[in-house]
């Protein structure tokens, strides 16, 4: 049995190696726009000093509902399989005191194309910024990234439509001088973005 | 030009940044905090009925007088706008009878079911508290009527402890006694912020400045002698709130509400067992009006303001979801 699944992944592989080989659709100076919208899955706040909370995964221990995702993103090649732009999301998500969380980041996006057949792409996106937290009439500038897995497949040769799947990562920082306990509540808070894609380039 | 540019950005930053320098916590420590609302907003909890394994929780809501368990938000026990007029209720286990007064002024007894008009205190602006005092809201420091046995009596009945005011805005503590003068207690440091009634006895835990006294009803004096720990967390708005309870060995605890979470107090060795309750700490942000034990149990009802009503259960260092 184990035997015929490695066969069978090796197959896979060899079979996906073509669209992992040199050839190129996109030239330098390609450009593309995103719109993607879909749902935020609350993965974990990681709480980095304090005695009495640690990293907390799931709906039930960061006490967060799944929300929703949106984005915008331009984006240039600067290589034939390297495009850089920008990105602004937002992303909201209730708490069990029935209060919105939202984050909009802002972020510089670097997308890799390791495939791209010209009918289909596969992107692995990188995002790096700051974002704005807000909760409750409180808000936070905190740093961003974001990394995601986009399969693509163009209906058109302008337009396609994809998934994007991945992670995000706050980090909220409060030094030993903050006002009130907030010293000990510096975190990370983590989602899971799973969003369509519609996707314009030229 | 571009030196203001950069000027603006900066503080457009800060700005943003600055924002929550004034709040107590942290965002993700809020959202990790924060608890279920349960759409009641409980104004007053008068206990809890015991029938085997069955329990009812009472509690007055902003909506009117309200029984356990029953669908979604309990049982209403006085209808109508009757009901809905409720400022203040007391519920005397032992006749047991409800007596509740509203916005009138009007003082009622509810027995099986039925209504019954006991008087019009209008001119006192009566309000019934959890503990059986009818005082007058506007006027803290006037005696206040007790209520018990479907009646309601001036003089008050024997051993009745309340938190008063005594004309100068600090709050002093008294026990009252039928056909004598109230007794006050002394040696306050601080204003009281609240007492809770210990269990068996006929003792009191009186809390002043960040300390805990336990005194009884002819034992008046906060001193050295009567002081069970000091050095609690600071009182939350509207005074701590504390149960008294035994685990299977008998042993005598004191669960406090502070205003960062619980400790729990060995009452026979006078220490502090658990500063900040682990199992508990969900509830650390939560407006907690009231918290008594469920029978002779170590459950521990809480009962709070928006969120409802929680049963912790000491041994097993669980605590449920809102029951309503």
């Amino acid at each position: 049995m184990r035997k015929h699944l490695l066969f069978l992944l090796l197959i896979l592989l060899l079979a996906a190696l073509p669209a992992f080989s040199a050839e190129y659709y996109y030239e330098k100076g390609d450009t593309a726009f995103t719109f993607s919208v879909g749902v935020d899955f609350p993965f974990f706040q990681g709480f980095t000093n304090n005695e009495t909370k640690g990293f907390e995964f799931g709906i039930n221990n960061t006490h967060t509902y799944v929300g929703g995702y949106g984005a915008l993103s331009y984006e240039s090649f600067v290589t034939r399989n390297l495009a850089i732009g920008g990105e602004i999301g937002y992303a909201f998500n209730n708490s069990f005191a029935k209060k919105i969380l939202t984050t909009i980041p802002m972020t510089a996006k670097l997308s890799w194309y390791p495939v791209q057949t010209g009918k289909f792409d596969l992107i692995l996106h990188a995002n790096a910024g700051i974002t704005v937290i807000r909760y409750d009439d409180n808000r936070f500038l905190a740093p961003h990234i974001k990394l995601s897995v986009n399969p693509v497949y163009y209906i058109t040769d302008s337009w396609g439509i994809g998934l994007d799947a991945g992670l995000w990562a706050n980090y909220e920082h409060y030094g030993k001088s903050a006002s009130g306990s907030k010293s000990t509540e510096s975190a990370f808070g983590v989602f899971a973005p799973l969003t369509l894609s519609l996707i314009y380039r030229h | 030009m571009k030196k203001a540019t950069i000027i603006t950005i900066v503080a457009a930053l800060l700005l943003i940044v600055s924002c929550n320098v004034d709040s107590e916590h942290g965002i993700y420590y809020q959202v990790a905090t924060s608890q279920p609302t349960s759409g009641i907003s409980i104004i007053q909890s008068l206990g809890c009925i015991v029938e085997g394994e069955d329990v009812t929780h009472i509690f007055l809501s902003d909506d009117g007088l309200y029984s356990t368990p029953s669908t979604k938000g309990g049982t209403e026990l006085v209808p109508g706008s009757q009901g809905k007029n409720i400022r203040g209720a007391y519920f005397d286990i032992n006749f047991p009878v409800f007596i509740y007064s509203d916005a009138t002024g009007t003082v009622y007894t509810l027995l099986g079911g039925e209504s019954t008009e006991l008087g019009n205190y209008a001119d006192y602006k009566f309000e019934i508290s959890s503990n059986g005092f009818a005082y007058n809201k506007d006027h803290y420091a006037s005696v206040p009527y007790g209520v018990k046995d479907a009646a309601i009596s001036n003089p008050r009945f024997n051993g009745q402890m309340m938190l008063s005011m005594d004309g100068t805005t600090k709050a002093k503590i008294y026990t009252y006694n039928s056909d004598e003068e109230p007794l006050s207690i002394t040696g306050l440091t601080a204003n009281a912020t609240g007492f809770t009634v210990a269990k068996g006895a006929s003792s009191y835990f009186v809390f002043n400045d960040k300390s805990v006294y336990e005194v009884t009803d002819t034992q008046t004096e906060l001193n050295d002698e009567t002081l069970v720990v000091s050095g609690l967390e600071a009182a939350p708005t509207g005074g701590y709130k504390a149960v008294q309870y035994s685990d299977d060995t008998n042993t005598p605890y004191l669960l406090v509400r502070t205003s960062k979470g619980f400790t729990k107090i060995n009452t026979d060795e006078d220490e502090v067992v658990e500063k900040n309750v682990q199992f508990l700490s969900a509830l650390n942000d939560v407006v907690v009006l009231d918290m008594y034990t469920i029978g002779n149990s170590s459950k521990i009802a809480i009962v709070t303001y928006a969120n409802g009503i929680r049963i912790a259960d000491m041994e097993n260092k669980t605590v449920t979801d809102d029951i309503l």
